[in-house]
């Protein structure tokens, strides 16, 4: 097993993690390949009709470097069409396939931190060495699930 | 991360914390509230008594009330919950405290005042911003961040 195999291994079997999967937050889809697992993160219906979306991450470098992940349909195992993307407010700028289909508009996505080191001012989500793939979730979870007042 | 039977009594529980290092100070300054919950568990009652069942999650913490002062548009209010309240719970008396509607109200989320400006999520615990001996915490009703450029 790779270092970064190992040590997303061991922060998938870890607290934090498990706590989000005991809340319904986040769960494994597939893990078998630890470089290139995919995790569901909940989502506000409002904003991904099928409650729950798909990433499928890379983790090459993981955690030296961040994580970078996609939407996956799990059903034909390639990325997630851009019409099924989630959208509203608080998702469409993190999932923006105009952007990029390969990675998510994010401080703790390697791909889009590049050229983005006015982000370092949010430390609670640019991604340091020391965070876990559970920052990566919750950011995701936080920007599908905005409060909804009315229930 | 302790694990631990329901059988056991709260005060075992407490004890196992302080243990394992999770919160600071002796067991006994502790108080163990399930999530939501107004008041803190008996600490002579056992977990199944309490209603604490499998993969239930609890909160320990050494202050019974957090007093949070919420800002919004220059104006403060204030309330005090149990530190196991979910973010979303106080949100949402922020939210009707400053008689939000529509667009006005949507949205929205809670962020430390101070640097470093955390973004609370919703389901998370408000005790778990608040560092004892401090009780109380100082938030933002605001949009949340938006990653642009």
């Amino acid at each position: 097993m790779k270092p970064n195999e190992s040590l997303l291994k061991a922060h998938l079997e870890g607290a934090a993690f498990l706590a989000g999967v005991d809340c319904g937050k986040w769960g494994i889809h597939a893990a078998t390949d630890l470089t290139f697992p995919v995790i569901w993160v909940r989502g506000d219906k409002r904003l991904v009709q099928a409650g729950r979306v798909h990433l499928r991450f890379d983790t090459n470098g993981y955690p030296q470097q961040a994580p970078t992940a996609c939407p996956w349909d799990i059903m034909t195992n390639a990325r997630l069409a851009p019409g099924l993307w989630p959208k509203g407010a608080s998702a469409a700028t993190v999932f923006n396939p105009a952007w990029n289909v390969g990675a998510l508009y994010a401080p703790c996505d390697r791909v889009a931190m590049q050229g983005h080191d006015d982000w370092k001012r949010y430390p609670q989500w640019w991604w340091q060495p020391t965070f876990t793939i559970v920052v990566y979730l919750e950011f995701v979870h936080v920007r599908l699930n905005p409060a909804d007042h009315e229930n | 991360m302790v694990r631990i039977g329901t059988e056991a009594l709260v005060e075992d529980l407490l004890k196992r914390i302080h243990e394992a290092g999770l919160c600071d100070g002796p067991s006994e300054d502790l108080h163990l509230f399930a999530e939501d919950a107004e008041e803190p568990l008996e600490r002579g009652h056992s977990m199944e008594h309490c209603g604490v069942k499998h993969r239930h999650h609890v909160h320990c913490h050494k202050c019974h009330r957090i007093h949070v002062a919420v800002l919004y548009n220059g104006v403060e209010k204030d309330h005090s919950f149990p530190p196991s309240t979910k973010v979303k719970r106080v949100l949402k008396w922020a939210v009707s405290e400053f008689q939000l509607k529509g667009a006005d109200a949507e949205n929205k989320v809670l962020r430390l005042a101070e640097p470093p400006e955390t973004e609370l999520p919703n389901e998370a615990h408000i005790g778990s911003f608040a560092h004892p001996p401090k009780c109380g915490l100082k938030v933002c009703l605001v949009p949340p961040i938006r990653f642009q450029g």
